[in-house]
């Protein structure tokens, strides 16, 4: 059964000079335990689209949806406060920068058993109880002074380290990690991977895993959903993006990862261009301006969503049985 | 802690010494004196000599220095040359008058500007917003003594609601607390609003909602915390400010304050006076801005008071 079904997400910001379209039509869903990677560049919709699916967004922001279900409820119709309910409890989330998510006024005891004292009614001491057991299981070491202490007082990834066990107090459902490890430097993000690796191991839980790291991805998830533009350009399951992706984003993707055996001087393999002005988005394809393989058509239709197997579906004007037959180059 | 408030109350006295360097130097340096002939016009000069001999006015200016030194030492603050009474018990019989006001005004602030400056923030470009930052506006830039003869004109004199001086009554208090608080409110409001815009966008508050913190909480706790911070900064300055009081408020309410005294000792030349009143402003202020450093560094866990 789908954990979360999200068809046809809109969102667009009202601002001074104009409608942002930052997501525009975005159809996905995720399994239960299942981890989902979103990926894309900066600007391409990937935070926003969980941010309007859980109601995160601020007033000004629009977003319409044919429906939002979330474990069998459908959000569209949930009052605020009933929104906000699911939010700690049955959804988690995880936020890019440690450094300016926690409060810097407020202990992390504070921080990590408001969730506990809101969903689960918990006391103080049993909260505190939970939170040294959260702090354990995230690996901080002597947790009991950790507790006392303000968020300046510790290190970036064990800032980051208090978020997951914030996010994972009331044992959600779904855990949503917007870019976990982006802030980290490279050691502390492996581990912090590893962490997730093991609490996603451990529990149950479905994880949607935005990032603009295909490692990340290719370590955490199952299946990837590409964002180019504000909308999915490709899905598949891991194998089929990574060895078989059929969009020409999805290849810019690929390539522009560093190789192993990459020889000393080789440069790395960037896509040419800048991402699409939200503002006036373009009228075809959003990678139109930027797509090697650009055809008259690119520039005028959005390309349909073509399904190559049951996981797998790609929408690229290539797909066209008329097209030239086209295929990744490294 | 208590290295730290050492320290800073040693660098308290320093600054003291200059102030009283300063201030002795400068009132000496002004043309004419407590007894000069220019003041007393009915008195021989003969007279006027003798009784400033009499002070050791007559003696270099230095010599007064250190002489005034000595006394302050012992806590001896002279006696009033121009009124009956030692500068000691002028002050202590004076700064009720001021503090009473003052502290008052200090209330009236923090209550009205906060939540002016917090619904301001929360309606954002809606008309509450607006009308705040039009007050606001006009709170800083209305003078307080265009403030004061407007209020008493159209309270006291128009309407004939309140008295128009004295402090016999709780009424007597509205219109220089008022008058006092205006402009602070107008800039803790400002403070407040700002700050609070500020506080509401940073990530942690995103972290809260994503917790299923209700938006009261988020509002009240999270980010309302971090937006007084800088109100409490501010919090030093203005209660020593008010505190002390106002010459043109008191004069004008005729309220017999500090702050009447200390601008009439000037004109008056009443050295002693002038003194003893800078003197207590000084340790007044430095004091509350100390106070309010602790303040802060309850608040704010970020703020070191001891430098490593």
């Amino acid at each position: 059964m789908n954990l979360l079904e999200v068809k046809n997400l809109n969102t667009s910001f009202h601002i001074g000079v104009g409608t942002v379209h930052a997501v525009r039509g975005i159809s996905f869903h995720v399994a239960q335990g299942e981890s989902v990677g979103i990926v894309g560049e900066s600007g391409s919709g990937k935070s926003v689209t969980m941010l309007s699916v859980t109601g995160l967004l601020p007033d000004y922001a629009e977003v319409s949806a044919d429906t939002i279900r979330f474990d069998g409820r459908e959000l569209t119709k949930l009052s605020r406060k009933e929104v906000r309910a699911l939010h700690g409890s049955e959804i988690g989330m995880i936020f890019q920068d440690p450094m300016t998510s926690l409060n810097p006024l407020f202990t992390v005891e504070n921080q990590l058993t408001e969730p506990l004292k809101l969903h689960r009614r918990m006391d103080k001491r049993a909260a505190r109880a939970r939170a040294l057991e959260l702090l354990r299981q995230v690996d901080i070491p002597n947790p009991e002074a950790r507790l006392k202490q303000y968020p300046h007082e510790l290190s970036g990834g064990l800032r980051q380290r208090v978020m997951i066990a914030m996010a994972i107090a009331c044992e959600p459902k779904m855990i949503i990690a917007d870019e976990p490890t982006t802030a980290l430097d490279v050691t502390i993000q492996a581990q912090i991977l590893e962490l997730l690796q093991t609490l996603k191991r451990e529990s149950n839980a479905s994880i949607i895993m935005i990032t603009h790291d295909m490692g990340v991805i290719a370590s955490m998830c199952s299946r990837i959903l590409v964002m180019y533009g504000g909308a999915v350009c490709e899905q598949g399951d891991v194998r089929e993006i990574f060895y078989g992706a059929k969009h020409p984003y999805t290849w810019g993707l690929l390539n522009s990862i560093p190789k192993v055996h990459q020889k000393r001087g080789e440069k790395l393999v960037p896509i040419v261009g800048t991402p699409p002005d939200m503002l006036q988005p373009p009228a075809g394809c959003p990678f139109s301006p930027r797509c090697r393989y650009c055809m008259p058509v690119c520039r005028a239709y959005m390309p349909p969503v073509t399904a190559l197997s049951d996981t797998h579906s790609v929408a690229c004007h290539l797909m066209h049985p008329k097209a030239p037959k086209i295929g990744r180059e490294d | 802690m208590l290295k730290y408030i050492i320290k800073r109350l040693l660098a308290g006295v320093l600054t003291m010494v200059v102030l009283i360097t300063v201030a002795f130097f400068m009132m000496h340096a002004m043309p004419g004196g407590p007894f000069s002939p220019s003041e007393e016009k009915n008195v021989p000069k003969q007279v006027l000599e003798r009784i400033a001999a009499s002070y050791g006015l007559d003696q270099p200016v230095w010599k007064q220095y250190l002489n005034y030194w000595k006394n302050l030492l012992r806590g001896d603050l002279g006696i009033s040359y121009k009124t009956i009474g030692t500068v000691n018990e002028k002050i202590a019989g004076h700064f009720p008058y001021s503090a009473r006001v003052g502290g008052l005004a200090v209330i009236f602030s923090l209550l009205v500007g906060i939540p002016m400056g917090l619904i301001a923030a929360l309606h954002r470009g809606k008309a509450a917003d607006m009308a705040t930052l039009a007050l606001a506006t006009i709170g800083i830039s209305v003078p307080v003594f265009v403030l004061s003869l407007l209020l008493g004109y159209l309270f006291s004199y128009k309407l004939k609601w309140l008295p128009t001086y004295g402090l016999d009554s709780w009424a007597c208090y509205i219109l220089p607390v008022v008058c006092l608080s205006f402009n602070p409110i107008a800039y803790i409001a400002r403070q407040t609003r700002s700050s609070m815009l500020e506080a509401l966008e940073q990530d942690y508050i995103r972290t809260a909602r994503a917790k299923g913190v209700s938006e009261l909480m988020v509002v009240a706790k999270h980010a309302l915390k971090n937006a007084l911070t800088p109100v409490i900064t501010y919090l030093g300055p203005l209660v020593a400010g008010l505190l002390t009081g106002s010459f043109i408020v008191e004069s004008r309410f005729a309220i017999p304050g500090l702050g009447y005294y200390f601008v009439r000792s000037i004109s008056d030349r009443d050295y002693t006076m002038i003194m003893g009143i800078v003197i207590f402003f000084g340790l007044f202020v430095v004091i509350c801005n100390l106070v309010s450093d602790i303040l802060l560094a309850i608040v704010d866990p970020r703020v070191k008071l001891e430098n490593e």
